[in-house]
């Protein structure tokens, strides 16, 4: 038996905080598209189950078509059952046309909550999800059945120890020797897999479509596979968004001109695997000259066409050689000794005064 | 740079006039009316062209001014020279600057010359229009002496270098521009734009909580009434099957349907027969281990409680035997059997005793518990809250369990109701539908279509606030961005208010270093025209001059005109000595003296001759006195 572990797909997302209206209005569609994909990929490798570990919508109040959608596909996929967790973003549950949802969709309680997905009938063994919904409650250890196969779902960040009530905390001493064999977990947006207890493992599976620069590398889904030993379930990440998030670093120290800088730009930009349909960040790292400064929006222009996303951030230290001016005559040199001399200031306040009057006696922009 | 002569065809009521200057001192003196301020504009505009070419009044253009009053040609020649070369310029005007003519000679060899181009008087002087005014040429309407950016270029000699003076003008508008496009405190400014913004998008923050309450009120009505069409549905089914399946054939699909529900909702009921009795084990398990772990928490307790009160008895015992010793003691020395100083001995026996005696009281008194204690305390409130719990999600269950048998049972009643009607001849059937089951199908449309109409209402409210919420969730995510934009746009005025304040200090610190000779020069001038000595005379990087007067700076623009006239014209020499090391400009004069007294228009001619020594002059002056 073949069961698909997902989460974090934060459908509906606002997202204008990168795009403008009609990018985020398609980049949303993307999203859910993503969803539309997995259900495919579910039905084509003869998947039983999707567990959907929390934020499967952005917020509590999804537009009502991004639910009609999700709410579609689901019923569509009615030999596919689904285990939706609601998660922190989701908080309450969406509105679908019938107060249940659909018949395939089984969700949880503030109480652990036991559904028996169904006999593995090659293996004669029962497979029991259990879930809880993240809560202000103390998470006590639920009652397993150890001779099933149990997998559990939470949302939220794992723990060592008890810790105090909290609905964004996952304890793993309430959950260890309890006869788990997979956790599957939702809330960090990376897949992370480690050991559980003697018994079992636990397993983040991260986003499925990264959305911020925080979500760069593969993102995507867990499949899992009942193995042939009593217990065994096989892990196996699926690497699945349709667009890759890319946060590239391009050193610039030593970059004399605004041409040497394009060209590092453009040679870093080359050796790096984003594609077309990725989104990337651009990060300038390193010192620069106070006379060096590369134009943003000419690079953004230049680069935005090859990707579906391109945005420059300037993380660039600028370098003033102070003692280059000693003995300079011109109003320049008097500047820069001025303000060499002036109390009060600290190191950064300093270069960036500098800089910027410096740049503005040379006629260029001053940031 | 030496004026030879010039030729006037026509400008303003000047005509077909020819001068020659003399290599020191010229003096024009006319009437009042005779035309010598003209004569001196039409030298300016030989080097330096019209002022106020694009103004339209004769008050503005000085090309309507001067434009020839009996007509003919508008212009006239100079011949002047500098270094070793002597030039005859050739200029004339027409009704728009695009109509002039300028033509240079080299005067020796008579051929057409490139050295200077139309700009003649920028590039022969060094100056532009405004300092020539301010400097090299005095006319009568304009004594403005403040130095220019030009003016002190020249006298640092630095246009040839890095034109530093010129490019600090520039950095100090880009830095003005930049400060005023974005200046917190202006409506207009960028930072307070970007913080009425950020107001705003707080303000829908700070809605949604209740915007959030609003919703979910909202969806409880939109929860309740889901049920009570799901409830309407569901009966109205029941009896729209009974009069379907009587009057037409079997629907084997609606059976097989009825049958798949039915199994699925069985499923879930043994589900959650299953997860009731998990729950009835986990809570008899955790009754046990909570008797268990209470049992102990008292063992423990008295424990601790026996071993206080015996030690505290040992005290008092300790205490009580101290006190008596101490009376015995004292009864034997004051009956003299036992000397005096054990009566001290039993003094400290009575303190050992009340010692022990409090000690005692502690120690039955609240004293800590021990870590074992508070262990087994922090266990007990642990699985009486999960208790509490586990009986909370019991009721849960149970309710879910009744919910579920009822769907069951809804559903198998469905199912035998088929059947039954399944196995009825359809004739037979349809005669036994009732005009009263079509009056209750009738009356669940009317409800069905009256709680689809009230749960479509609320939904658009819902759909309402979701979008309001969206929206102000929208709002929420901008603001950490927008915060972070204010703080770099902040950073990016306070540079610029800093970086203005140094170049500015570091421009007068540079001006500065000029203001020596230029000093040197003013003295003497100031001197040679009033006798007395500069020293209560202050100037700054500016070349702004200011006249001490019982210890503090009187500004000249507050004295008299002649006063005023005076240190104008110290300062312009002084200025002028400045940029001007090497080949001394000519200077134009008219009528500087008008507003001198008579002791002080002596001075004046006494500086007229000895600036002539070094200068070329042109004096104009229209009264006999002031030559």
């Amino acid at each position: 038996m073949k069961i698909i572990h997902c989460s974090d797909l934060h459908l509906d997302a606002d997202l204008r905080t990168k795009y403008d209206a009609a990018s985020a209005t398609e980049r949303r569609a993307e999203l859910l598209d993503t969803f539309r994909r997995l259900c495919r990929y579910a039905r084509e490798k003869a998947v039983s189950a999707v567990l959907i570990c929390g934020d499967l919508f952005d917020t509590a109040s999804p537009s009502s078509s991004a639910v009609r959608t999700v709410e579609d596909l689901i019923i569509a996929n009615s030999d596919l059952l689904f285990f939706y967790l609601r998660g922190n973003h989701d908080e309450r549950p969406a509105l679908f046309r019938t107060r249940r949802g659909p018949e395939n969709l089984c969700l949880f309680g503030d109480d652990w909550t036991t559904w028996e997905l169904s006999e593995d009938r090659d293996q004669g063994r029962r497979i029991c999800i259990t879930g809880r919904e993240p809560s202000n409650a103390v998470l006590t250890s639920p009652e397993l059945d150890p001779s099933c196969i149990n997998i559990v779902m939470l949302h939220g960040q794992v723990r060592e120890g008890y810790t105090a009530p909290d609905p964004e905390s996952v304890p793993l001493s309430a959950l260890r020797g309890r006869g788990i064999d997979y956790l599957a977990l939702g809330h960090l947006h990376h897949y992370r897999s480690f050991a559980l207890d003697d018994r079992g493992i636990a397993a983040y599976c991260g986003c499925l479509e990264g959305r911020g620069f925080d979500e760069c590398g593969r993102c995507g889904f867990i499949l899992l596979e009942t193995g042939e030993s009593s217990h065994s379930l096989k892990t196996r990440f699926v690497p699945f968004a349709s667009r890759s998030l890319y946060s590239i670093p391009c050193p610039v120290t030593g970059c004399c001109s605004d041409t040497e800088v394009y060209e590092r730009i453009s040679g870093v930009l080359e050796a790096s695997s984003a594609s077309a349909e990725d989104l990337v960040r651009l990060e300038l790292t390193g010192e620069l000259e106070y006379s060096c400064s590369p134009d943003a929006a000419f690079i953004s222009k230049e680069w935005e066409g090859r990707y579906h996303y391109f945005e420059l951030k300037d993380s660039t230290e600028p370098v003033i050689h102070s003692e280059d001016f000693l003995c300079d005559a011109t109003l320049k040199g008097e500047f820069v000794r001025v303000v060499n001399a002036a109390d009060g200031l600290d190191s950064r306040e300093r270069t960036r005064i500098l800089r910027c009057g410096l740049r503005a006696l040379l006629g260029e922009s001053l940031f | 740079m030496k004026l030879i002569s010039c030729r006037i065809e026509n400008f303003g009521k000047l005509r077909d006039f020819t001068y020659h200057f003399e290599d020191g001192l010229s003096v024009l003196f006319a009437e009042n009316g005779w035309g010598k301020s003209t004569f001196a504009a039409f030298l300016k505009v030989m080097f330096y062209g019209f002022d106020g070419d694009n103004r339209r009044s004769e008050d503005g253009s000085e090309r309507l001014r001067y434009r020839p009053w009996g007509g003919g040609v508008y212009g006239g020649s100079v011949i002047w020279s500098r270094g070793d070369k002597t030039y005859r310029m050739l200029r004339t005007f027409g009704t728009r600057r695009k109509e002039d003519t300028f033509v240079l000679y080299d005067e020796e060899t008579g051929l057409p010359s490139g050295d200077f181009s139309e700009n003649t008087g920028e590039e022969l002087f060094g100056i532009d229009r405004d300092s020539f005014r301010r400097t090299v040429f005095w006319s009568q309407s304009d004594h403005e002496t403040s130095a220019t950016t030009s003016i002190q270029a020249k006298i640092g000699d630095l246009s040839s270098q890095q034109d530093d003076l010129p490019a600090y003008d520039a950095a100090v508008k880009r830095l003005s521009r930049e400060m005023e496009r974005l200046r917190p405190d202006r409506a207009s400014g960028l930072i307070r734009k970007k913080e009425d913004r950020l107001a705003v998008l707080q303000a829908d923050e700070a809605r949604l909580p209740l915007l959030k309450a609003e919703l979910e009120e909202c969806s409880a009505k939109e929860r309740a009434l889901s049920d009570e069409l799901d409830n309407i549905r569901a009966h109205r089914q029941h009896y729209a099957l009974s009069a379907s399946e009587k009057t037409s054939e079997d629907r084997p699909g609606k059976d097989s349907e009825t049958q798949r529900r039915l199994e699925n909702s069985e499923k879930k009921l043994a589900m959650l027969l299953e997860k009731d009795r998990s729950i009835q084990r986990r809570g008899q398990k955790e009754r046990q281990e909570y008797l268990r772990v209470r049992e102990a928490l008292q063992r423990e307790l008295l424990d601790q409680s026996r071993q206080r009160e015996k030690q505290a008895f040992i005290m008092r015992a300790g205490a009580g035997a101290s006190a008596a010793l101490a009376v015995i003691f004292s009864v034997l020395c004051l009956t003299g059997i036992l000397p005096a100083p054990v009566f001290v001995l039993s003094l400290l026996l009575l303190a050992a005793g009340a010692a022990m005696f409090w000690q005692s009281g502690r120690i039955s008194g609240d004293t800590p518990e021990t870590e074992e204690i508070l262990h087994l305390r922090g266990e007990k409130e642990w699985y009486r809250d999960s208790l509490r719990e586990l009986s909370r999600k019991m009721e849960t269950s149970r309710m879910r369990l009744r919910e579920q048998k009822a769907v069951c049972a809804a559903l198998r009643r469905r199912l035998d109701r088929t059947e039954q009607v399944r196995e009825t001849n359809v004739s037979e059937a349809a005669g036994q539908i009732s005009s009263e089951v079509s009056g209750i199908l009738r009356e669940y449309d009317r409800q069905e279509e009256d709680c689809r109409v009230r749960l479509q209402e609320v939904r658009s409210q819902s759909e309402e606030l979701a979008g309001m919420i969206r929206d102000c969730s929208a709002s929420a995510s901008l603001i950490e961005n927008l915060q972070s934009e204010i703080g770099t746009l902040r950073e990016q005025y306070d540079t610029c208010v800093s970086t203005l304040s140094y170049l500015e200090e570091a421009r007068n610190s540079f001006t500065s270093r000029y203001m020596n000779p230029f000093l040197r020069s003013f003295s003497r001038y100031y001197s040679m025209l009033t006798g007395e000595s500069a020293d209560a005379v202050r100037t700054d990087a500016d070349f702004s001059i200011a006249i001490m007067e019982e210890g503090l700076p009187r500004d000249p623009s507050l004295m008299s005109e002649g006063s005023r006239d005076l240190i104008s014209l110290c300062r312009r020499m002084a200025m002028i000595d400045a940029m001007y090391p090497e080949e001394k400009p000519f200077l134009v004069l008219d009528d500087p003296f008008s507003n001198l007294d008579d002791e002080r228009v002596k001075g004046g001619l006494r500086f007229l001759h000895s600036a002539s020594l070094e200068y070329q002059i042109l004096y104009l002056t229209c009264h006999g006195s002031r030559f």
